[in-house]
């Protein structure tokens, strides 16, 4: 019996409780791993270090922010085929929409419910 | 702990942390607005720290710290965008805020409500955002030559940056920079520490291209500076790095002419210094470099008894002996110096428990009805950060008890013509290789009747016994006592100065108490100041050598067995004119042979205001040593703080002077 | 046994010696006394102790050293010869002889001390000789029987069979009580 691969999922965000409550919310889920970075620099070295095969991102993060990031990713190309769900706030609506642009492929609203989360996932990734 | 009541002592604890910031941040914002120089990094910060702040609370549930935090990260991104001028008004607020944040966490940790009303500050909010007048702007910058992929990717923070730095009329540039792979972090740290020193750095976009060497890391960077584009080539040095002026159609007119003296020192963007300024450490490495260190000081003990070796050897070598004798000396200093400053990686603020202690003062007087005041000293003193974690449930529970039972109610003291204010002062000092932290209240003092009565109604002593000032002031950590008759509990554990002493005890310190009746009492904590070097006297008893602590040491005297005298079948010495009561270490351990020699040596220990002499066969001299723990099986040996290597075949064994002095004197308080 | 598979013996023993000498400098703690494999074997480091042969799963032991003269420390039990210094760190000493009621004996040249992890603590055990690592497959793990010598029964787990000869494998959470 083959069980299935895991994924790992790598989390960007500055806070470092928030970045609990994602991953909290990712380990609920069968056969995921998940990779920390405090903002997109730190995302930057995680990359090259394991395959990844989701990113979560916030946006407002300093040094390297998440618009930046997910520009970066998605004119990469070997990182371009890896889905990208950008967290935001309410109130950021232009920069939520500038991520889309950018060629994110989701967004949450924070607060969320670790469920929304997990739903959001197992579409992306195309999970069972 | 439920993970309900975890993820909430998580939260807390970051929030105060986040508050704490805040606080200080605010302070340095109100002193910029004063002299009209506020900096931009500032604001973000704040800004950044209130969204965190949301962030987590939303997270978890705390919904009303969410919403009121989501005000004031509103507010603040106004100020950051330009949107909304920052005032002494606007500042004088957002104090008023953090009150309020403060008031607000309080209540979630004791799960209460009903004191803090944020509506109040949320609608001062409300009106001055609605009345603030500056015009948004859009979002093009024909006069700038960006593409459309860094225009898309600038966020609104960085398009209002954008925006000022071409407002006070800098030069803005785009600096492409390669990196190889393994080290663009540090490397791009570095000219970011560059180029912050003499302009802003806008924006940070990394970007790939596929025309270039597929191990570099590529990034584009806006730039904002006064200074011209050779200047900042030249700054760069030999990074690799390509600038280009972004500005079309550049007026001459614009640089001569009004032209602002040399841009002030821009410090560095505070979030990229808390990359690179500080590392997490874990402790048990420390604690690993430490032993490292310690051989270190094992080999160099060997090398200067080789030199002394060479010396006496004679021969032509010997003329060595002295060179060789300078070179171990220099290493010596040199390794102790090193064994310093690894410990003092280990050492944080006392302050640091300072905040929680007042926290839990403000909340018992709300819950007592007492008033009362807290002072805080030595807040700089250190210690082993491990100790100041575990000291602060102990520290609590002295001080609840000092309210509980010190200070008098509003009344009483109104009547004795006593502050109506309770003071507790709590200090911190260092004495000698110890860290002293005293807590101090201005209360009726301790009850000596009262103990008394309550230690025999307890079964602690019998009913006839009368006990003097220190024997009661000692009977109150004795398991079982408690004063009131309801339990009062404190950060949900239960109290009692008995699992007080046991914790101090457990990080090798000691406590006691000094009291006067109606001015109030002192307890006195004493710790190590770290586990780790400690100075101490080589002793030898029968033949085997041990260390004692030089702390724990006020005097050495050379006795003759002969000058010990009896008295109530116990030995004692007098020594100018006191009485000092002997211990005899041999006797304590149960070494079946008695030290006979004529001559001894007695170490005086001071302790709870008093002498005793201990009884040792030889002195062989001081020697700093690290005392290490013999692991959690022999932790509680009475007698012995732990084992120490001394550069001899062997390691000995480090006395617990005080330990030893208890278990032999308490022998008749608790009737064991 | 061939000359073949005598070097082959013996090289296992060099490796394994080799590999718990390297394993020392590992970080992290081995797991407390963890369940031995579920498979049908495991290997188990024989020892000897008077005229016995006893055996420990080779999961525990973080090394082997030469016998080094302890610290005494009083107020401690029996069988606690005292301390020892491992590269900086205090250990106690249990003595194997004295622990499982066995008569005294100086220490030699064949002593061993076998140190043992158990979660955050580690112990040395003084035994006259470490003799080799043997595979114990478990269905021929025998309970002990009634009389073994003056041993307590309590601190034995079993009893294996291996070529021949008898090995007591101990019961270490017995053996490293302390009381």
């Amino acid at each position: 019996m083959t069980l299935p691969a895991s994924k790992t999922a790598l989390v960007v965000e500055d806070s470092s409780v928030v970045r609990e409550f994602i991953i909290s919310s990712l380990s609920m889920l069968p056969n995921i791993n998940s990779v920390q970075a405090a903002n997109g620099f730190e995302a930057l070295k995680a990359l090259p270090q394991q395959d990844i095969d989701i990113i979560l991102t916030d946006i407002n993060m300093p040094v390297i922010n998440g618009l930046e990031l997910v520009s970066f990713l998605k004119n990469h190309p070997v990182y371009r085929s890896i889905p990208v769900i950008i967290i935001s706030t309410e109130k950021s609506e232009a920069d939520r929409t500038r991520g889309l642009a950018l060629g994110a492929d989701e967004y949450l609203t924070k607060p969320f419910h670790p469920r929304d989360l997990q739903l959001m996932i197992q579409k992306l990734l195309k999970l069972g | 702990m439920s993970e309900k009541e975890s993820s909430k002592k998580d939260f807390l604890s970051e929030a105060e942390e986040l508050l704490e910031e805040l606080t200080s941040d605010l302070q340095n914002l109100e002193e910029s607005v004063k002299k009209n120089n506020v900096r931009p990094e500032l604001i973000n910060k704040v800004f950044r720290e209130f969204h965190s702040l949301k962030g987590i609370s939303g997270m978890l549930g705390f919904q009303t710290v969410s919403d009121f935090t989501h005000e004031l990260e509103s507010m603040l991104d106004y100020v950051r965008l330009g949107k909304l001028p920052l005032q002494e008004k606007t500042v004088d607020l957002l104090f008023q805020a953090i009150d309020m944040l403060n008031l607000m966490l309080a209540e979630i940790q004791e799960d209460s409500s009903g004191k803090a009303q944020p509506e109040i500050i949320t609608r001062k909010i409300t009106e001055i955002m609605t009345a603030s007048t500056v015009p948004v702007h859009t979002s093009a910058f024909p006069e700038l030559d960006l593409d459309d992929h860094t225009i898309s990717s600038l966020t609104e923070y960085e398009e209002h940056r954008l925006r000022e730095n071409l407002r006070n009329q800098k030069k803005i540039y785009n600096v492409r920079l390669s990196f190889p792979h393994s080290t663009f972090d540090q490397d791009l740290r570095e000219v970011y520490g560059t180029l912050s020193k003499i302009g802003e750095i806008i924006s940070t976009l990394p970007y790939f291209d596929a025309a270039l060497a597929t191990d570099r890391m590529l990034f584009r960077l806006i730039y904002g500076t006064d200074q011209s584009l050779d200047v900042v080539r030249q700054i760069l040095g030999h990074t690799e790095v390509e600038i280009h002026d972004l500005l079309r159609d550049r007026h001459p007119e614009i640089l001569s002419g009004t032209r602002e003296t040399q841009e002030q020192v821009v410090p560095a963007d505070d979030s990229l210094r808390s990359i690179s300024s500080t590392v997490r450490v874990d402790i048990q490495k420390l604690d690993e470099v430490i032993n490292v260190i310690g051989e270190l000081v094992i080999s160099k003990t060997m090398l200067t008894n080789l030199s002394k070796e060479l010396i006496t050897s004679g021969g032509s070598a010997s003329k060595l002996g002295p060179a060789f004798t300078r070179a171990a000396a220099e290493l010596e200093k040199k390794i102790i110096d090193l064994q310093h400053r690894i410990i003092e990686t280990r050492l944080v603020p006392v302050g640091q428990i300072y905040h929680r202690l007042a926290r839990m003062v403000r909340k018992i007087s709300r819950e007592t009805g007492k008033q009362l005041q807290i002072q805080f000293y030595g807040e700089d003193t250190e210690l082993d950060k491990i100790m100041i974690e575990q000291i602060s449930d102990p520290l609590m529970h002295v001080i609840r008890n000092a309210i509980d039972h010190g200070i008098e109610s509003g009344e009483q003291r109104r009547k004795l013509a006593k502050p109506e204010q309770g003071l507790i002062k709590v200090s911190a000092f260092q004495r000698g290789n110890n860290v002293v932290i005293q807590i101090q209240d201005d209360g009726r003092g301790v009850q000596l009747q009262k103990v008394q009565e309550h230690a025999r109604k307890r079964g602690l002593i019998p009913k006839d016994r009368v006990l003097d000032q220190a024997e009661s002031l000692e009977i109150i950590f004795a398991p079982g006592f408690s004063s009131t008759d309801q339990v009062t509990e404190t950060s949900g554990r239960g109290v009692g100065l008995d699992v007080v002493k046991r914790n101090i005890a457990d990080l090798k310190g000691t406590i006691h108490v000094m009291t006067e009746a109606n001015r109030g009492t002192i307890f006195e904590i004493t710790l190590p100041i770290t586990l780790a070097i400690i100075q101490s006297l080589i002793v030898g008893i029968q033949g085997t050598k041990y260390a004692v602590p030089l702390s724990s040491v006020s005097e050495t005297v050379r006795i003759l067995t002969k000058d010990i005298q009896t008295v109530d079948k116990k030995e004692v010495y007098y020594l100018r004119n006191k009485t000092i009561p002997l211990i005899r270490v041999d006797h304590f351990f149960g070494f079946s042979n008695k030290s006979k020699g004529e001559k001894l040596f007695m170490i005086i220990v001071p302790m709870a205001e008093q002498l005793f002499g201990l009884i040792v066969d030889e002195l062989s001299g001081q020697q700093e040593i690290i005392i290490k723990s013999m692991g959690e099986k022999l932790k509680n040996v009475p007698g012995i703080a732990g084992a120490a290597e001394i550069g001899e075949k062997k390691p000995i064994l480090v006395l617990d002077a005080e330990s030893m002095i208890e278990e032999v004197t308490h022998g008749k308080v608790h009737g064991l | 046994m061939t000359r073949k598979n005598l070097k082959a013996v013996a090289i296992k023993q060099t490796n394994f010696l080799e590999r718990l000498v390297a394993d020392a400098q590992l970080e992290e703690p081995l797991e407390t006394l963890p369940e031995p494999v579920p498979e049908d074997g495991f290997e188990v480091l024989v020892f000897h102790l008077s005229s016995e042969r006893y055996g420990i799963p080779i999961g525990l032991i973080k090394e082997i050293i030469r016998y080094v003269e302890p610290t005494e420390v009083p107020h401690t039990v029996n069988f606690l010869d005292g301390i020892i210094s491992l590269r900086g760190e205090m250990i106690p000493l249990i003595n194997g002889r004295k622990r499982l009621g066995h008569e005294l004996k100086t220490p030699d040249k064949r002593s061993r001390i076998i140190v043992l992890q158990d979660g955050p603590h580690r112990y040395g055990i003084l035994v006259d000789a470490a003799v080799h690592v043997v595979t114990v497959l478990r269905n021929k793990i025998e309970p002990p029987p009634p009389v073994l010598g003056n041993v307590d029964a309590t601190f034995i787990d079993g009893v294996a069979e291996h070529k021949g000869q008898l090995i007591i494998l101990l019961n270490l959470r017995r053996f490293l009580e302390f009381a």
